[in-house]
C-alpha cells in the first residue's frame, strides 16, 4: 500500500521508490546516508561496522518500503530501523565479548574541521585534540546504548525531543530524563576538557 | 540550560565532524547495489527451486501418489526388517558383547538342599 503523508517531504521519491523506480530509492539513500553515518557510527564507534550496519538499514528498508504505511515521515521511519538496528547490534556485541575500547574508532584526529571545532570549544587544550576525541569516544561508550542513542540524537545529531520521543517509541519525558543521567555521566568522563 | 550542560554539548557537537569524505558516500552506494544485486540473485534462486518443488507436486497424479507412497510403505518395511535387533537376543547370541540392559546385581545362589542337611563329616 502505498504512503500516504504528502506533507512528508519525501512523499515523491517514496511514493516512486514503491512503484518500483529504483532511482528514487537511490535518491534516499544519497539524501540520508550522511545523517544516518552520523547516527550509526556515534553509536558504535567503529566505521567497519557502521559501514556494515548501514547498508543493512538501507536494505531493509528497501525491503519493507511496500509496508510502509506514511504515518510519520520517512525521514522518522529509517532513522527507527537505523536506531534499533544499532541497538541490536550493540546488544549483541556487548554479549558476544563485552566492548573493547581498541575497536572504538579514532581516525580523524587530524581533520582539520574537528581541529579547528576543538579549538574554539577548548582553547586551553589546544595540543590535546586526541586526546580530548579519544575521551569522548570512552565517555559515550561508557554510556548504556539507550543513554548513547539519546545523545547521540539529541547533542551529536540536533534532533528535537519529540522526533527522538517518536524515534524510540518513548515518551519525551523519558527522552529528557535519559539525557539528563547521561549528561551526568559525560561531565564525569570529560571533567578535564570543560572549561572551567 | 545551565553552562555545564552547555559546554558539554560544544564538546559534543565535535563528533558531528566525524564524517567520511564524499567519495565514500558515492562508494557506499555502489556497493549497495552491489549487495542488492547480489541479494536478488540469492532469492531467485531459493524462489526457483520452490518453484520447480511446486511444479513437481502440481504435475505429481494420483497414480504418482500411489507410487509414491508404495515406495515409502517399502522403505519402511526394509528400515523395520533390517534393524539391528534388541539387546537381548543379541546378547544371548554372543555373550561377549555388552548391552545396554541394566545389571541385575542377583544374590548368589543358594543350595537350599545343601544348607538345610546335616554337616558331613
Amino acid at each position: 500500500m502505498p504512503a500516504e503523508n504528502s506533507s512528508d517531504p519525501d512523499y515523491e521519491f517514496v511514493q516512486r521508490a514503491q512503484d518500483g523506480d529504483t532511482r528514487a530509492f537511490d535518491e534516499l539513500v544519497i539524501k540520508y546516508s550522511k545523517k544516518l553515518y552520523g547516527l550509526v557510527y556515534n553509536m558504535t564507534s567503529n566505521k567497519e561496522d557502521t559501514h556494515d550496519i548501514l547498508q543493512d538499514v538501507f536494505a531493509k528498508a528497501y525491503r519493507s518500503l511496500r509496508h510502509f504505511r506514511g504515518k510519520s515521515t520517512f525521514y522518522t521511519w529509517i532513522y527507527s530501523i537505523a536506531v534499533n538496528m544499532s541497538l541490536n547490534f550493540l546488544k549483541k556485541r556487548k554479549r558476544r565479548s563485552g566492548m573493547s575500547l581498541d575497536a572504538v574508532d579514532s581516525g580523524i584526529q587530524n581533520d582539520p574541521n574537528f581541529v579547528d571545532q576543538g579549538h574554539r570549544a577548548n582553547p586551553r587544550h589546544q595540543s590535546n585534540i586526541h586526546e580530548l576525541q579519544k575521551k569522548l569516544n570512552e565517555a559515550l561508550q561508557a554510556l548504556s546504548v539507550d543513554h548513547r542513542a539519546v545523545v547521540t540524537m539529541f547533542d551529536i545529531q540536533g534532533m528535537p525531543h519529540a522526533e527522538i520521543s517518536k524515534v524510540l517509541g518513548v515518551s519525551e519525558g523519558t527522552v529528557r530524563s535519559r539525557l539528563y543521567y547521561a549528561h551526568q555521566q559525560l561531565q564525569g568522563h570529560l571533567e578535564d576538557f570543560r572549561a572551567l | 540550560m545551565n553552562t555545564d550542560s552547555t559546554e558539554l554539548q560544544n564538546i559534543l557537537c565535535l563528533k558531528r565532524y566525524e564524517t567520511p569524505s564524499d567519495e565514500y558516500f558515492d562508494d557506499f552506494l555502489d556497493e549497495f547495489h552491489r549487495r542488492q544485486r547480489e541479494d536478488v540473485l540469492k532469492r531467485s534462486a531459493r524462489s526457483l527451486l520452490m518453484e520447480r518443488v511446486g511444479v513437481w507436486f502440481k504435475e505429481l497424479g494420483m497414480a504418482k501418489w500411489a507410487y509414491g507412497a508404495g515406495v515409502a510403505y517399502a522403505a519402511l518395511m526394509i528400515a523395520f526388517v533390517a534393524w539391528p535387533k534388541g539387546g537381548t537376543e543379541a546378547s544371548a547370541s554372543n555373550p561377549g558383547v555388552p548391552t545396554l540392559e541394566p545389571v541385575a546385581h542377583e544374590k548368589p545362589v543358594v543350595d537350599q538342599e545343601k544348607d538345610d542337611a546335616e554337616p558331613e563329616f
